[in-house]
């Protein structure tokens, strides 16, 4: 018997026998004392079990107050204030380790409302779906955006994109992994700032970057952890109906990129200046990983040779195609068919390439082909510093095709600027040729002491060594799910290696405090996503809610009070006719 | 009474011998305890201060101790100890009691009974007190032994390691006296550490004092070669004369090793003098008309000091291709100079010197069509071989005539001298002197002048005719102007030239006739400049006067000079037309290539042609050791030291960027520990690395799961299809 059942029964037994005993007395104002009996019951029941209403609630919204809140902030905040670790928040203020806690604490929070720089890593999974509305801080000075890439291929050039806030009139320096500034960047009115560097042989390096105020003295700085992969040897064939500057250049780069370059250039008729066995058959493109072949040459070739490089393009294998001038008309059939046509282009402009090959000011132009490349499905390859398109890729089966329509880019080797064409061609030759390379493990792009990393592609069997303390004893990991990954928390800064047998993939850990600025642009960039996120949370919604107690227990002690009058009424009215 | 010790005197010196052994044995071992702990926790100096302040409190103590009052002391024992003295102990001091009184005869009775008086009047030692001293004084010393020590960070360890090792042998002294080369007249100069910065070719003299005293001393540079140091009384010294910068070290023989510590001396090479033209402002000056002298002034700045100035003026004389040249040299002293040394760093010396002349024009015979040149040569005093700079070119010019431009005429222009069209008037002359002797001579004398007269003309035809770009004809006959007509501008040079060509052979050898062959086929029949040499009108122009020439030559070679005179008089009005056009008009074409004519393209014979085998030059595939070295620092492996040494000795650059790296490199190879050692070899080896070609990373190959989707996707297109 539940203590509902038996507090219903033992009232209804007491009203019983208090009316049946009423009655027994055949004491006056019977229906009165019975009625206020049965009331009294009732209202110490409502009391005990008082019932419970739907209403529709609106005071549950949750204020968290996040790191970098500002004082001004916090002392305007309004509502259910909860202070998340790392807030200068007065006593008063509820402070909760994270928010899931808070949540349980508050367990009627549907809706949150973000103060300050925004919910760390940590608890943005908590707010997932409750988050209505975010009053961002403003964003701390120093560097608060950056892009650049973690991975490049050995000699590569990089690329460096970033934004400082609340620097006017300041500089950015970007450092060598010697620590001399190889570039002082001014960035422009909003902030943004554009560097090119390059990397030396394959290994793991760093370089800085340091953001100084107009006067000159330090705002920020962070390291950029890079890692120079050593290229896959590769193999190309070359072929072309005349020699030119493009193919020696092109060559001597691949030479020196240590690809495998077979090369067939036409000379006069049936005269050719060869280079390897340069057969264009199915054997020998089966083990070629792109041909280079200009419209020219592909002229020249007889239907048995193209059919072998269609075929060995929907093998995998890669298919550049160089348009040198004017396209013959049975040429630009063939390529239809790749998916590759052409239109005129009525732009006359000289083509810069100073953005997207890197080029400082070189004022380098390159005369523009008057057409422009369409395909479908097709995307871009290489763009112009206008905009327009110079070259395009599509799948083809397993393979790639692509076509370009810049000529005379070896004049940017010639210009002084080698590793910017050599990062060209080696971005060009990476995204069309076969898919060779083994698989890597995903990497985080930042990692930091005491903060979870996520690394996914694991094998069981990796170890994390710290290759700043050899003697570290290496960390194993735990891979799980579908993408095998692996949480770590490191607990050292500097390089580390995730080694599997002999490969081993360089990780650089960053310090705990290192580019706060970035760390808190990032988390309000992420809790402005999470907001976006959050359409579905109910401003308005019902929920069940029990009726105060007090109402029923003064109603008790009322009842009891009426009930004990009337009863003294009684006694003394049976006692004084006795006396 | 007589002499014999006083009993009661004995027992107060016993009694205060004992009181001060007493103190000493409870004060001393806590005090010594204590210095020791203070010595091992704090070090020397504290335990120095320390043992200072106890020495004053047991000696404080101890003072005590002898000054307290014995005889109190004494005579409460007595009391308490022998009840023979009745409790009348202190009157055994009182020895000026009043005779006869009851005290002195009490004091009588008790001396008789000291003799048989055994008491021990010291007090005992405090043996409790004792006890606790030597306990509280062990545990002093044990908590001190057992307290952690300060652990010394990671960091220091190496000079934790070389101190030990230093204060196993160690350089007691060193002085490295800097004896720079005279020429600089840099004082000589000692220093005390082992790092110096010195001038060029200065001689270092080292002088050591090691302990313990070894048997060999040895600086080993780090190009490989070494200095055995000379013993002299217990100094050790050494000289060598420094051209390039160098690291070495210090070994030594027969006693344990110095600190492994590199030294480094950076070598200052001698700048060569840098000049600033004070005047004239500006490079190019033009001659202004009152002008008699030009003031010339420069600085020098050099580093030691300049052994001599010269002025050297180049003087043009004429115009065109009649241009004489002069040369002179004069040397300059210097007008004020102020040898800046200074005090606080004396490897900072440098000399500013400067020179003032003034170049007498007159004197110099500085005429309208001259170009003066003037250039300081200045020689620093460097040894064996000067540094040598030179200043920029100062020209004084005589302002040009200024030319006639006319305007809105595009192309270059040049003047052209109309000499060279006289003859036509020439030819006229004779015309019309033949003419006037006609009655006088005979049929075929009158004939043959007038032939001759019609040679000329053909001659001149010609010759115009090659400002057309007209190939010219009648080669035997061309030969006879061609001496004279060689005036002095372009059309005669131009001229000129083709006639020589032409005719040389005509009077060479027999013996050469394959150089004349040669010569024949090989020489220029059509100048491509002449031919656009002249502007469409004059050629135009010229093109009438050569066809009134024709008409006139026609006439004189039939012997008709009275009807050649019209034809020549308007060839020379044509020709005067053409000197009004003195201009040259070099027309801007590009290289207009002919259009090929394809069914003759390649059909020419093809037999030994073949294709080329051909590839660029091989990158040695050898990895570079720098690089290498780099990589092996990066991922923890144990590199290759041998080879990254050599490496870096043979690399060719900065020296100062490649002593770094070999300091660097020799602290990370001897510390294999050092993480941060590595770190800063690899930084200084960053830019010493080669610059490879960017390599290519393909697409990664798709696994399994990749595989299968692609797969199907395929399979879908290819059953839409």
């Amino acid at each position: 018997m539940t203590m509902h059942a038996f507090s219903t029964v033992l009232l209804v037994l007491a009203v019983v026998i208090g009316c049946w005993r009423s009655w027994r007395m055949q004491a006056p104002l019977l229906g009165l004392r019975c009625a206020v009996q049965i009331a009294l019951a009732l209202a110490l029941w409502l009391c005990l079990w008082p019932p419970s209403g739907s209403e529709s609630f609106t005071r549950d919204e949750l204020v968290v107050l996040t790191p970098g809140a500002s004082a001004q902030q916090i002392a305007t905040a309004r509502g259910t204030l909860v202070a998340l670790p790392g807030v200068d928040a007065p006593r008063t203020i509820e402070h909760a380790p994270d928010l899931a806690t808070a949540l349980r604490h508050h367990a009627d929070a549907r809706r949150l409302r973000v103060v300050g720089g925004g919910l760390p890593l940590r608890d943005q999974d908590a707010a997932r779906g409750r988050l209505v509305a975010f009053d961002a801080a403003s964003l701390p000075r120093g560097i608060v955006e950056l892009e650049w890439p973690t991975s490049v291929s050995a000699g590569a050039q990089w690329r460096l994109r970033g934004r400082v806030e609340g620097l006017a009139n300041g500089r950015v320096e970007l450092r060598d992994p010697a620590d001399q500034v190889i570039a002082t960047l001014q960035p422009d009115v909003r902030g943004e700032f554009t560097a090119f560097a390059s990397v030396k042989g394959a290994g793991a390096m760093r370089f800085g970057l340091r953001a100084l105020d107009a006067q000159g003295v330090l705002v920020d700085q962070l390291e950029l952890p890079i890692v120079a992969e050593a290229g896959t040897p590769l193999r190309l064939l070359l072929l072309a109906d005349a020699p030119d500057a493009q193919l020696k250049y092109l060559r001597r780069w691949a030479q020196d990129a240590g690809i495998t370059l077979d090369s067939r250039i036409g000379l006069s008729k049936d005269v050719v200046l060869r280079e390897g066995s340069a057969q264009v058959d199915a054997a020998t493109l089966a083990q070629t990983d792109l041909v280079v072949i200009d419209e020219r040459a592909w002229e020249q070739l007889d239907t048995t040779r193209k059919d072998a490089l269609r075929s060995a393009l929907r093998e995998g294998m890669g298919l550049l195609l160089r348009v040198t001038g004017t396209v013959p008309e049975r040429v630009a059939q063939d390529w239809q068919t790749l998916g590759i046509s052409f239109e005129p282009d009525t732009a006359t402009t000289p083509i810069h390439l100073d953005r997207a090959a890197g080029l400082v000011e070189s004022r380098l132009d390159f005369p523009r082909l008057p057409i422009t490349l369409t395909g479908s499905n097709a995307a871009p390859l290489l763009r112009a510093d206008d905009g327009s398109v110079l070259a395009i890729r599509r799948n083809v089966g397993d393979g790639r095709v692509g076509v370009m329509r810049i000529v005379d880019e070896w004049r940017i080797a010639l210009a002084g600027h080698r590793a910017a064409y050599a990062s060209l061609w080696s971005g060009l030759v990476a995204q069309l040729a076969r898919a060779r390379a083994p698989s890597a493990p995903q990497l985080p792009h930042w990692l930091r002491v005491g903060e979870r990393a996520l690394l996914c592609g694991v094998q069981s069997g990796d170890v994390i060594e710290t290759i700043a303390q050899p003697t570290a004893k290496p960390v194993g990991l735990f891979a799980t799910g579908k993408d095998q990954c692996a949480a770590w928390w490191p607990a050292q800064s500097g390089w580390h290696a995730l080694v599997r047998g002999a490969q081993r993939w360089p990780l650089y850990v960053q310090e705990a405090a290192a580019a706060s600025a970035l760390a808190q642009a990032e988390r309000t960039r992420q809790t402005r996503a999470l907001m976006a996120a959050a359409g579905t949370a109910e401003v308005q919604a019902q929920r069940e809610r029990l009726w105060p107690r007090w109402p029923f227990l003064l109603a008790v002690i009322g009842f009891a009070s009426l009930l004990w009058w009337l009863e003294r009424r009684v006694r003394e009215a049976q006692s004084h006719p006795r006396n | 009474m007589s002499r014999a010790p006083d009993p009661m005197a004995i027992w107060e010196v016993r009694a205060r011998r004992r009181s001060i052994a007493s103190v000493a044995l409870l004060a001393v071992p806590p005090a010594l305890a204590l210095l020791v702990a203070s010595a091992h926790l704090g070090g020397l100096r504290i335990a120095a201060i320390i043992a200072l302040v106890l020495v004053a409190i047991v000696a404080l103590l101890l003072w005590r101790a002898a000054r307290r009052d014995q005889r109190t002391a004494i005579v409460r024992r007595l009391d308490a100890l022998a009840p023979q003295l009745e409790d009348s102990a202190d009157l055994l001091w009182q020895a000026q009691l009043a005779p006869g009184t009851l005290a002195q005869l009490q004091r009588a009775r008790l001396l008789a009974r000291l003799a048989n008086l055994d008491v021990e009047v010291r007090e005992p030692w405090p043996r409790s007190g004792l006890i606790a001293s030597a306990l509280a004084s062990a545990l002093v010393l044990g908590l001190a032994w057992a307290w952690p020590r300060q652990v010394a960070p990671v960091a220091q360890s190496v000079n934790d390691a070389t101190n030990t090792a230093a204060s196993a042998s160690r350089i007691e002294a060193a002085r490295l006296t800097i004896q720079a080369p005279a020429y600089t007249r840099l004082p000589a100069r000692s220093e005390t550490t082992l790092d110096a910065k010195v001038a060029q070719d200065a001689r270092l003299d080292w002088d050591l004092r090691i302990t313990p005293m070894p048997a060999a001393v040895r600086l080993s540079f780090h190009d490989g070669s070494a200095l055995d140091l000379q013993r002299e009384g217990d100094h050790w010294l050494g000289s060598r004369v420094l051209a390039a910068s160098t690291l070495y070290r210090i070994e030594v023989e027969g006693v344990p090793a110095l600190s492994d510590e590199l030294h480094r001396i950076d070598v200052r090479a001698d700048r060569a003098p840098s000049i600033r033209v004070i005047a004239p402002e500006h490079t190019l000056n033009l001659h202004s008309e009152q002008q008699r002298d030009w003031p010339l002034e420069f600085a020098v700045d050099d580093d030691h000091g300049i052994a001599k100035a010269e002025l050297v003026l180049a003087q043009a004389r004429g115009s065109g291709e009649g241009i004489a040249f002069s040369e002179q040299t004069i040397a300059l002293q210097p007008q004020t100079g102020n040898a800046m040394t200074n005090a606080t760093d004396p490897t900072q010396h440098g000399v500013t010197l400067r020179y003032r002349h003034v170049i007498d024009l007159v004197a110099l015979g500085f005429a309208s069509d001259s170009e003066l040149i003037a250039r300081l040569v200045v020689n620093d005093n460097r040894e064996p071989s000067a540094n040598v700079a030179r200043s920029a070119s100062l020209i004084l010019r005589w302002p040009a005539k200024p030319a006639t431009d006319g305007s809105g005429v595009e192309g270059l222009a040049q003047q052209t001298l109309p000499a060279y069209f006289r003859s036509q008037r020439q030819i006229i002359i004779d015309t019309q002197a033949l003419i006037a002797q006609k009655p006088e001579l005979g049929a075929e004398a009158f004939l043959q002048r007038s032939d001759a007269i019609g040679v000329d003309q053909k001659i001149l035809r010609l010759r115009y005719g090659q400002f057309l770009g007209e190939e010219s004809e009648g080669h035997a006959e061309a030969a006879l102007e061609s001496g004279q007509a060689a005036a002095d501008s372009q059309l005669g040079a131009l001229a000129g030239m083709h006639g020589a060509d032409e005719h040389a052979p005509a009077t060479g050898n027999k013996a050469d006739a394959a150089a004349e062959v040669a010569a024949e086929y090989g020489h220029v029949h059509d100048i491509a400049e002449a031919s656009t040499l002249l502007d469409p009108q004059t050629r135009a122009t010229l093109k009438a006067a050569l066809d009134q020439m024709w008409q006139a030559e026609l006439q004189l070679r039939q012997g008709e000079p009275t009807q050649a005179l019209p034809f020549e008089q308007s060839a020379l009005d044509f020709i005067k037309q053409a000197q009004q056009a003195t201009r040259i008009y070099l027309a801007r074409v590009g290289l207009e290539l002919p259009v090929p004519d394809e069914k003759r393209r390649l059909s020419g014979e093809r037999g030994d042609l073949s294709d080329r085998i051909g590839a660029p030059i091989a990158r040695s595939d050898a990895a570079d050791p720098l690089t290498n070295l780099w990589t092996a620092l990066g991922s923890g492996q144990t590199p290759d030291w041998t080879t990254a040494r050599q490496a870096l000795l043979a690399h060719e650059g900065d020296s100062a960027q490649q002593l770094d790296a070999l300091a660097a490199l020799d602290r990370a190879q001897r510390e294999s520990q050092c993480a941060a050692c590595r770190v800063r070899l690899r930084a200084a080896l960053w830019p010493l690395l080669p610059q490879p070609a960017a390599q290519v990373l393909p697409r990664p190959a798709p696994d399994a799961a990749a595989r299968a989707y692609l797969d199907a996707l395929q399979a879908a297109r290819g059953g839409r299809r």
